[in-house]
């Protein structure tokens, strides 16, 4: 199994407070990994430095080395815009721009002057819907505002965005937390038939939807990785004590 | 099991609804107080001014002869217009109407009831229309200042003659031109039409308004660009630490410097140092928007803030850069917040007058100004000179300015209201 991205001895600083405590993982092309732990154990902010969003935080610090193939992200002369552009995110709360939805799906093309034909920008506006299954929905009105649509349909609208660059990897921060059960189903199978193309991160925080759509699953408890392994293997035999206790619910 | 406390809570909250309603009537007083005052001030000005939106007039007939106008050929001579001693053609009809005014005293006395500027307006008036050369005209002349003040009742006539403007002979005369019909009130279009002028009568507000609208307009390129580009720089490019908290209390200190340093400050700087113009609305529209600056980057800083930071995460994550994400999505929906605060600050601005005092914006201007670089004087300041004026009839027209601002000011507020209400709706 290649590994997409590698991360070694990754350390992140909130000022004084340790968050981040000497993360070592590997995520393997094409499969989904799953982040899991409690609130507060440090998954999300892993995430965040996958593409050096952290970047943006203040008195956030981030040490160690994350590998994208076999190119350091946090190298003193990579710039972590392209960084985001390799990388695509979708986070916990929907956040279609105020915009069209063509715009929305238009903006990354846009930005960074993937294309200069309007023909070609519709193809993979198109492209993206078709992708994340939405084109029939909103054919007929993808000059009408984004935010009108439901909060699953939003979230797929930001699936689409983030795939209109052609990202390698996708992140994606609790995606369904704000979403309907049935809405999450559709993301769930939506992100199913995207691994066999992009390599997924996802962080969540229901063990059920982990068990359902993950590969590998990675357990992240107080700042540190406590286990990771084939999430069969994490959610029947863990080898660590703490794991057990949180599948089993008894903390977290 | 202990007993339930209903009884002893019901009792407690007897004693503290009354206390609420005590608090209730108390702000309300407060309110009607404020607003009482407000309404006595409103009141106040609006007794003393509205009166300057008439203007009397008395009515006479004057024969401006062809040869005070026209040369030998019958063409508009520049040196003929020049020579006719205009003012006495409206002196020699005034004194028609007043036959038993004998001697230079009493002669004098009569040519005091109309403006000083009746000659030059019958002069314009005859040069626009040259076919009432020649013949008997009746025109509307401005009375002076004195008379008007007299006939709209402003003038304490209980004063011994010899302390008052006018004597008892001349307020006769004046009764005796309402009694024939020949003294009237009209509306004083002038006031709207002219610049300052040294006759209260021929004083108008339009050279301070276009004045004081030329220094907005400078203030409002200057400031707006300026202050939204610090708040963005601030918020997403500064990076945290001494030089950063040092910019933020010295803008705060800015927006807390009495708006005469900014006066004094303009005038070391732009009109001695660099040798700009002075009493001209771009450098007192570029003192004011050193004023604004501040209100607008603190209220620019707060709308930014207040964009929810799921937008710029988007956008960064797709791989926007900062200024992308900034100009993109975060500037556009901070706008109306941005828009609020320019419009508080340039209102605060407009209201401003000390400032402008020392770039030289006091100055007595007759004209309108034409360009930003021409002398002109602003609203605020216009009204300062009015109401330091020793004319009755200025502080008629002091007071109606007055109103004239703070309508302006009470639109731009609302202006502001409306702006955050439309801003809150959308979010």
């Amino acid at each position: 199994m290649q590994n997409k991205m590698t991360a070694r001895n990754v350390e992140v600083h909130y000022g004084d407070k340790m968050a981040l405590d000497g993360i070592n993982l590997d995520i393997p092309q094409h499969q989904i990994l799953a982040l899991i732990g409690a609130s507060g154990c440090g998954k999300s902010t892993f995430l965040r430095c996958l593409n050096r969003m952290n970047d943006e935080i203040s008195g956030c610090r981030v040490s160690g080395e994350i590998f994208l193939d076999d190119e350091n992200i946090y190298a003193p002369k990579i710039d972590p815009v392209l960084v985001r552009a390799r990388i695509g995110m979708v986070f916990q709360k929907p956040n279609p721009f105020p915009k069209s939805i063509f715009d929305n799906i238009a903006f990354g093309p846009r930005i960074n002057r993937i294309t200069e034909s309007e023909a070609e920008l519709r193809d993979i506006v198109h492209y993206a819907l078709e992708r994340v299954g939405m084109m029939d929905e909103v054919k007929d009105r993808l000059q009408e505002s984004a935010t009108g649509l439901s909060g699953g349909q939003q979230q797929r609208i930001c699936i689409a965005r983030a795939l209109a660059i052609a990202p390698e990897v996708l992140l994606m921060d609790e995606p369904c937390s704000a979403l309907d059960p049935i809405a999450t189903t559709r993301i769930e199978e939506l992100l199913e038939v995207l691994s066999s193309d992009y390599t997924i991160v996802i962080v969540t925080h229901s063990m059920h939807q982990a068990a359902r759509i993950s590969q590998r699953s990675a357990f992240f408890h107080l700042g540190e990785l406590i286990e990771v392994g084939a999430t069969d293997k994490i959610f029947t035999k863990p080898d660590d004590q703490r794991t057990e206790n949180y599948i089993t619910g008894r903390f977290g | 099991m202990r007993q339930h406390y209903t009884a002893i809570i019901a009792k407690s909250l007897q004693a503290r609804h009354r206390r609420e309603r005590g608090l209730k009537y108390l702000g309300l007083i407060s309110i009607l107080f404020g607003f009482a005052f407000l309404l006595i001030l409103l009141g106040n000005i609006a007794s003393n001014g509205l009166s300057a939106l008439w203007q009397s007039h008395i009515q006479l007939e004057v024969t401006v002869p062809a040869d005070a106008v026209l040369d030998e050929h019958g063409a508009i001579s520049e040196d003929m217009v020049f020579e006719t001693n205009w003012n006495g053609i409206v002196q020699k009809s005034l004194r028609t109407e007043f036959p038993d005014a004998k001697g230079m005293r009493a002669r004098r006395a009569v040519g005091k009831l109309v403006s000083a500027n009746a000659g030059f307006w019958l002069k314009e008036k005859i040069l626009a229309n040259p076919e009432l050369l020649d013949s008997p005209q009746k025109f509307w002349f401005k009375t002076s200042d004195e008379v008007d003040q007299y006939i709209k009742g402003h003038m304490d006539i209980s004063v011994p003659e010899s302390d008052r403007r006018l004597s008892d002979q001349q307020l006769a005369w004046a009764d005796t031109l309402v009694e024939q019909g020949l003294l009237e009130r009209h509306f004083n279009t002038t006031f709207f039409t002219q610049a300052d002028s040294r006759e209260p009568e021929s004083a108008g507000i339009l050279g301070a308004v276009v004045g004081s609208a030329m220094a907005m307009l400078v203030t409002l390129v200057l400031a707006l660009p300026l202050a939204v580009m610090s708040a963005i720089y601030l918020e997403y490019f500064a990076k945290p630490g001494r030089m950063t908290d040092f910019i933020e209390v010295n803008i705060n200190n800015l927006a807390a410097v009495p708006s005469i340093v900014f006066g004094l400050l303009g005038l070391t700087v732009f009109l001695n140092f660099f040798n700009m113009p002075r009493s001209a609305p771009l450098v007192g529209g570029m003192v004011l928007s050193l004023m604004t600056l501040p209100t607008i980057i603190i209220a620019a800083r707060a709308s930014i803030r207040a964009v929810p930071p799921s937008i710029r995460d988007a956008a960064l994550g797709l791989g926007a850069s900062k200024m992308q994400a900034a100009l993109d999505h975060v500037l556009p929906m901070a706008m109306p917040g941005i828009l609020t605060g320019t419009i508080i600050g340039m209102a605060q601005a407009l209201g401003e007058s000390a400032p402008l005092l020392m770039i030289g914006m006091v100055a007595f201007v007759v004209d309108v100004p034409a360009a930003i670089t021409d002398p002109a004087t602003a609203l605020p300041v216009q009204i300062y000179i009015w109401s330091d004026s020793a004319e009755r009839a200025f502080y008629e027209k002091a007071s109606l300015a007055i109103l004239f601002l703070v309508a302006f000011l009470i639109l731009m507020n609302m202006a502001a209201v409306l702006l955050r209400r439309r801003f809150e709706r959308h979010h």
